[in-house]
């Protein structure tokens, strides 16, 4: 939201937050546990101006649910873990939608499942190139 | 043994942990619906992430200065006589002005009316935008640091933007009148029908669910701010009418569309108004 994207693109934008707290806390759970997605999320609150505690209710059960599958994660493969964070991130969408819903009885639902959509296809992109930097710093 | 027990604690105080940072959201989110014990909060961590916000505007700025840099000389030129055209028609609809002004001074002595205040305004930039299907916010760069506080109405120089909605401590979050949550009580210039004005969620567009039936309107009737409700001061310049329909709904209302008159699709430099009581109180001595 900060960067000066084109219009068309805000409403569409993975959901970068989220896929930075996924991929670390499925490759370092004990460096982000569920204080690192709380601070984070508090920030995005603060730079996105939304509802105080919104994003951090959502990462929080992500980061939650994934310490839970945890093993499971670390063995699967490639594209079951793109399907995997894709679930995660749909049930995110539904519990912010929600939330927006019975803040401000507004309907945000569609509007995050586009970037639900945009974030699983960067998704293996994303962990391709984070693998390789996490590599290249080894 | 041991291993297990201490294995089972731990999961325990990791869904203990859990819980009680999910209640932690669930409260704040409950205190900002309220808005009013979240603010200061919300201003002290806009402090830690002022240095973020700086980072990323630096290429922006850049980017414009380089562009001003090397903007060509004749493209500088155009501008300069446009501009020049632009102050001289301003400052013929100026002078008419000043005759107004005194001929509307003269008229209030007579009926022994109460001044009107003239706007005190300071400029601010616009350093965000955050608009999207469902919400319609600016940023702009003057926070809780230059005293602006919730509720302050913000124009620019054609007429109304919306109203201050957050305060940090830096910059601050505006709704534009077009957001789909907002609605500004507004009245008629020429028949002083009072009416309220939604936000549709575009751009160029805000609708007017609830005009009489038999009030008196046409299409391109100016509309401005009633003053109702305490937000906005009265008289200001929000939008005027573009279409008029009878409503589906109720026969005894017609609907109609509004164009905003400020110009939101191309936000540089907003106008903040403060209300001075210095002001007021000198008005009540002028009318004694």
């Amino acid at each position: 939201m900060l960067l000066p994207w084109p219009i068309w693109f805000r409403n569409i934008q993975p959901y970068w937050l989220a896929l930075v707290i996924i991929y670390w806390s499925i490759e370092s759970p004990k460096q982000c546990g569920l204080f690192t997605a709380f601070t984070y999320s508090i920030l995005l609150d603060v730079l996105y101006g939304s509802l105080f505690g919104k994003h951090g209710f959502s990462m929080v059960a992500i980061v939650f649910i994934i310490s839970k599958i945890h093993k499971r994660l670390k063995m699967t493969s490639f594209w079951q873990l793109s399907l995997m964070v894709g679930a995660l991130l749909l049930n995110d969408a539904f519990i912010r939608s929600a939330i927006d819903w019975l803040a401000s009885n507004e309907n945000t639902l569609v509007l995050h499942l586009y970037s639900v959509i945009t974030s699983v296809i960067i998704w293996p992109w994303f962990k391709y190139f984070l693998d390789r930097l996490k590599l290249k710093h080894r | 043994m041991w291993g297990k027990k201490s294995d089972k604690s731990a999961t325990q105080t990791y869904v203990l942990r859990f819980l009680f940072l999910e209640i932690v959201c669930v409260v704040l989110m409950i205190l900002d619906n309220s808005n009013k014990i979240a603010t200061p909060i919300r201003s002290t961590i806009s402090a830690l992430t002022l240095p973020l916000v700086k980072v990323v505007e630096w290429p922006q700025r850049a980017y414009n200065f380089i562009n001003s840099a090397l903007s060509d000389h004749l493209q500088l030129l155009q501008e300069n006589s446009d501009l020049k055209q632009n102050l001289s028609q301003v400052q013929i609809d100026l002078l008419q002005m000043e005759v107004i002004s005194q001929q509307n001074v003269e008229l209030r002595q007579l009926l022994n009316a109460k001044q009107q205040l003239p706007l005190q305004t300071t400029a601010a930039f616009l350093v965000n935008l955050n608009i999207g299907k469902n919400q319609h916010r600016i940023v702009i760069n003057q926070g809780s640091n230059q005293n602006i506080s919730i509720n302050q109405t913000v124009l620019d120089l054609y007429g109304l933007i919306g109203q201050v909605s957050k305060v940090n401590l830096e910059n601050s979050h505006v709704i534009l009148i077009t957001d789909q949550n907002h609605a500004v009580p507004v009245e008629f210039l020429r028949t002083g029908v009072r009416t309220v004005l939604y936000g549709t969620g575009d751009m160029n567009s805000l609708s007017l669910p609830e005009i009489p039936q038999s009030a008196d309107i046409k299409v391109g009737d100016t509309l401005i701010t009633s003053g109702f409700g305490g937000v906005f001061p009265r008289g200001l310049k929000v939008a005027s009418l573009s279409e008029i329909h009878d409503s589906q709904g109720d026969r005894s209302f017609q609907q109609a569309y509004a164009k905003p008159s400020a110009n939101l699709n191309n936000l540089k430099q907003v106008l903040l108004v403060w209300e001075d009581s210095n002001h007021s109180e000198s008005s009540e001595d002028a009318t004694q």
